[in-house]
């Protein structure tokens, strides 16, 4: 029953199809990647005048590459530091920390400890901002979406931008 | 355009002003509001280009994190802010990547295709509609995107009309304000000048220059018009002065012509003076001589009187004779410059008179050894009116000249009729081949009292001959005038016009008169009546009639004249005409006025040389007239012609004519009796046709007797000396017959 031919067109159509896979993951993640350096324009950290900026990573890396591209660049007058870590006392000390969808179990413990620090969480964990994180990426129609929960910044002592709240869904 | 031009050029300067100060006004206005309508425009699109730029600014600020985040409806929100702005009509918002991110149309507004975002750095552009206006979406110095935004220029295009229609309001009220401006204005200019226009024109039209033109103010008008009144002023001066010299010039001339009047009526008085003093002195000479040459004649007839006072008395006669001749000659040149010579009219036989004149000449001629020629043509006239007389005193003096100052060769006399001018003319020539006359004194020789050089050496005569002659022939209406060349003889061409009358009118010979002795016994008392105021002329009178048997009447002046007249009734009255109390005239008048006065003779006796006033006495009445000195024989002939009584003549034989009385062999035998010496003399003279050299041989020779020396006197005086001697010839014949 299985035709060569049908055979052929069906590996064809399943290539094409992982290949867009491939490509939407990636594309989502470059997406993310400029998300999280455009909030370097719309987020007002306390310690203004800094020399840089650290961006911190925590999780597996899907992401890498593409964080990685922001590594150097200029964020507000300051140099941009990305820096990979699982040490929690390493990341509080972070201006910002994207949290990969692997370290879902351990949100809460790494939540708690960013808790009352002047730091800019972001995630692309579903439900992020209801679980106490600030910012969160949710995919709808295929496109990436902002979700801000404003009493998380409140309690991070961060300001944002109000264009950034008009182009997210501020959450309660 | 030159028409147009001129056109303007000919504008009253009233309307060239306002038409200055229109075009001035218009013209700045024009620029100012051109200038400042497209500077507003630039201001107005620099306006919207800002306005435009700052709303694309403030959506692009609002719309970076739309478009960071990729929020398209975000983005399209921002846009739809625009409406708030009706004069977008579309607006668009740029990607990074240059695509369309987010589009807005207005209401109403067809969707339009987006232009690329320019890579250069031009933010915006203007079409002919709208402005294009693109802005770069920055966040931190990068470049996210771009936003464009589209207006409409409705609105500009609004304003622009606003604008246009504002500048042209303004325009035409400035206009109509600077017209009425300029009208009201360009008098303070125009109107000076009119009033110099016109003040000009009054003066050009009516030449009035005491007119002044105002003078207002100190600009260049005011010193035209200054300048024009001194202009004025100057031509009323020279004016003035014109006239002022030209009334003096009319006054100089009024005088000028007042004196020369004056000078004239002077230099007419003085000929006046000067004519009546001849007339005067010929008057007061005459008078006495009428009593020497009268009284003379009476004592001559004395039988007692001894030989040597005979002899005596008659060269006082002879004398007085010269004298006359003289005084006459004179007097007839004084009548002349008076204008007082009367011609007489009356026919005459030409050619005889010329062949009369030439025989006369001949022997002096052939006595001096020269050729006298006489050429008389065919055709001219024998029976001619004029002044006969005259005619042959002009000819004898040429004649006379000619011989006297011609030494050899010949004499010519020509004579023929011509026509000029539609007259006939006699032209008569006397060409002498004698020294001639040198060409200072051609001239000369017809001036009165100057004698040429030759002349002058030449003895004898007044030297008016050819004076007279010249005047003569001037009153004739002829001419006498003379070409010579010194050395060649001169040539006298006569010329006198032409009165041809028949052959019938030529005057009868006088019939001849025979010497009166006495009244015949007998008769009735013939009584004549002498009027003089002098007691001698009419001495002179009575002692010659009386002893011819008349009774004498005599009366001092007119008015006893009158008085005698009515008394005595004469037959014959002898009336003197310058008289006082009542002159000759008036004493004639009144006597024709009698009743018994119309018909008697009255024979006027007057010393005036003047033949009009003989003529005013003959007018008045007078039968004929004497001239003083008194002639005996003249006056017996009056008498006799004019009283019808009865005489004795003397001798049987008829008393011959006055002037012929001893011509022929009368005067030939009386002519015997004188010295040999003196006839010769008297020959010579005659044949040189001079006057005066007989009359002063008879007065210088003693025992001539009278009647002989009358004769040849009067033969003299009337330029007969062809008789003369033909008289003496015929002695000198009949002696050498006698004695052969």
């Amino acid at each position: 029953m299985t035709h060569p031919a049908i055979r052929l067109l069906l590996a064809m159509t399943l290539a094409l199809f992982m290949n867009t896979l491939l490509f939407a993951g990636e594309l989502e993640n470059k997406v993310k990647a400029a998300y999280i350096y455009n909030f370097t324009k719309f987020v007002d950290w306390p310690n203004e005048g800094a020399e840089s900026m650290s961006i911190c990573y925590v999780g597996n890396d899907p992401m890498r590459t593409q964080l990685g591209e922001l590594n150097n660049r200029q964020a507000k007058g300051r140099t941009i530091k990305i820096i990979r870590s699982r040490d929690l006392s390493a990341i509080a000390g972070c201006d910002m920390v994207f949290i990969s969808q692997s370290e879902e179990r351990q949100l809460g413990a790494l939540l708690q400890h960013l808790q009352g620090k002047a730091v800019l969480t972001v995630s692309d964990i579903p439900q992020f901002t209801q679980k106490g994180g600030m910012v969160g990426f949710v995919m709808e129609q295929n496109r990436v979406k902002i979700e801000i929960s404003q009493k998380a910044v409140r309690q991070g002592k961060l300001k944002i931008s109000a264009k950034l709240l008009e182009v997210a869904r501020v959450m309660p | 355009m030159s028409r147009e031009y001129l056109s303007v050029r000919n504008l009253p300067i009233r309307k060239k002003l306002v038409l200055i100060a229109m075009i001035t006004t218009l013209f700045a206005l024009v620029v100012a509001g051109a200038a400042f309508t497209l500077s507003a425009r630039k201001q107005v699109k620099q306006n919207m280009v800002q306005d435009l730029s700052a709303l694309a600014l403030l959506i692009a600020d609002r719309s970076n994190a739309a478009l960071l985040f990729d929020d398209r409806i975000m983005a399209q929100e921002n846009l739809a802010s625009l409406r708030i702005k009706p004069s977008v009509t579309s607006a668009c918002i740029y990607g990074e990547d240059g695509k369309v991110f987010a589009a807005y149309n207005a209401r109403g507004v067809t969707a339009e295709q987006f232009p690329l975002p320019p890579d250069n750095g031009l933010k915006y552009q203007f079409t002919q509609h709208q402005l294009v206006l693109f802005e770069q979406i920055v966040v931190e110095g990068k470049r996210i995107g771009t936003i464009c935004l589209r207006s409409s220029l409705a609105e500009l295009d609004t304003l622009w009309q606003r604008y246009l229609t504002t500048a042209l309001l303004i325009l035409v009220a400035s206009g109509v304000a600077s017209y009425f401006l300029s009208s009201r204005l360009q008098q303070i200019v125009s109107e000076p000048i009119m009033a110099l226009t016109s003040t000009a024109r009054q003066i050009s039209q009516h030449k009035q220059f005491s007119v002044r033109a105002d003078v207002v103010g100190n600009d260049e008008i005011g010193l035209l018009g200054q300048a024009f009144n001194n202009m004025l002023e100057t031509i009323e001066t020279m004016n003035a002065e014109l006239v002022n010299s030209n009334r003096s010039l009319e006054q100089r001339v009024v005088e000028r012509t007042l004196e020369l009047h004056d000078a004239k009526e002077r230099a007419e008085a003085a000929n006046r003076a000067k004519s009546l003093f001849l007339a005067n002195m010929s008057h007061e000479i005459r008078t006495p001589l009428n009593a020497v040459l009268g009284f003379s004649q009476i004592v001559l007839h004395d039988p007692n009187l001894s030989s040597e006072n005979r002899h005596n008395l008659q060269t006082v006669n002879r004398s007085g004779e010269h004298l006359l001749t003289l005084i006459n000659d004179v007097l007839d040149m004084a009548k002349i410059e008076s204008g007082r010579m009367v011609l007489e009219q009356a026919p005459f036989d030409l050619p005889a008179l010329l062949e009369d004149v030439t025989e006369m000449f001949m022997p002096r001629a052939i006595a001096h050894d020269l050729q006298l020629i006489h050429e008389i043509s065919y055709d001219l006239p024998h029976c001619i009116a004029g002044d006969a007389g005259k005619l042959r005193q002009i000819v004898i003096n040429l004649l006379g000249n000619a011989i006297k100052f011609t030494e050899q060769g010949g004499v010519a006399l020509r004579a023929r009729a011509i026509r000029r001018d539609g007259r006939n003319w006699l032209e008569l020539e006397v060409q002498d081949s004698g020294p001639g006359i040198a060409p200072d004194d051609l001239q000369l020789v017809f001036h009165a009292f100057e004698q040429s050089e030759l002349g002058r050496k030449s003895q004898g005569g007044t030297g008016l001959g050819l004076t007279i002659s010249r005047e003569y022939a001037r009153l004739m209406g002829g001419d006498l005038s003379v070409t010579s060349e010194a050395g060649h003889g001169a040539c006298f061409q006569l010329s006198l016009p032409l009165v041809e009358v028949e052959q019938t009118q030529l005057a009868p010979a006088t019939a001849p008169v025979r010497r009166v002795l006495r009244l015949r016994p007998g008769q009735q008392e013939w009584r004549v009546l002498v009027v003089d105021d002098r007691d001698t002329n009419r001495e002179i009178l009575v002692k010659m009639l009386a002893p011819l048997g008349f009774t004498m009447i005599e009366a001092e002046d007119g008015q006893a004249g009158l008085e005698a007249f009515v008394a005595r009734q004469p037959q014959l009255v002898l009336m003197d005409v310058v008289m006082p109390v009542m002159d000759g005239r008036e004493a004639t008048r009144r006597i024709r006025a009698l009743p018994e006065g119309k018909e008697v003779p009255i024979i006027a006796v007057s010393a005036s040389v003047f033949e009009e006033q003989l003529r005013e006495i003959i007018q008045v009445g007078a039968t004929d007239f004497l001239r003083k000195p008194l002639r005996e024989e003249e006056l017996l002939e009056k008498v006799v012609r004019f009283l019808p009584a009865e005489f004795e003549y003397e001798g049987e034989a008829p008393a011959l004519r006055e002037e012929e009385r001893l011509s022929g062999a009368g005067l030939a035998e009386a002519l015997a009796q004188l010295p040999e010496d003196l006839r010769g003399e008297l020959l010579a003279a005659a044949r040189q046709l001079d006057r005066g050299a007989i009359t002063s041989l008879l007065d210088a020779v003693d025992g001539i007797p009278l009647e002989t020396a009358d004769s040849l006197r009067s033969h003299a005086e009337a330029y007969r000396f062809d008789l003369i001697e033909e008289a003496l010839l015929t002695q000198r014949q009949a002696a050498t017959g006698g004695e052969g």
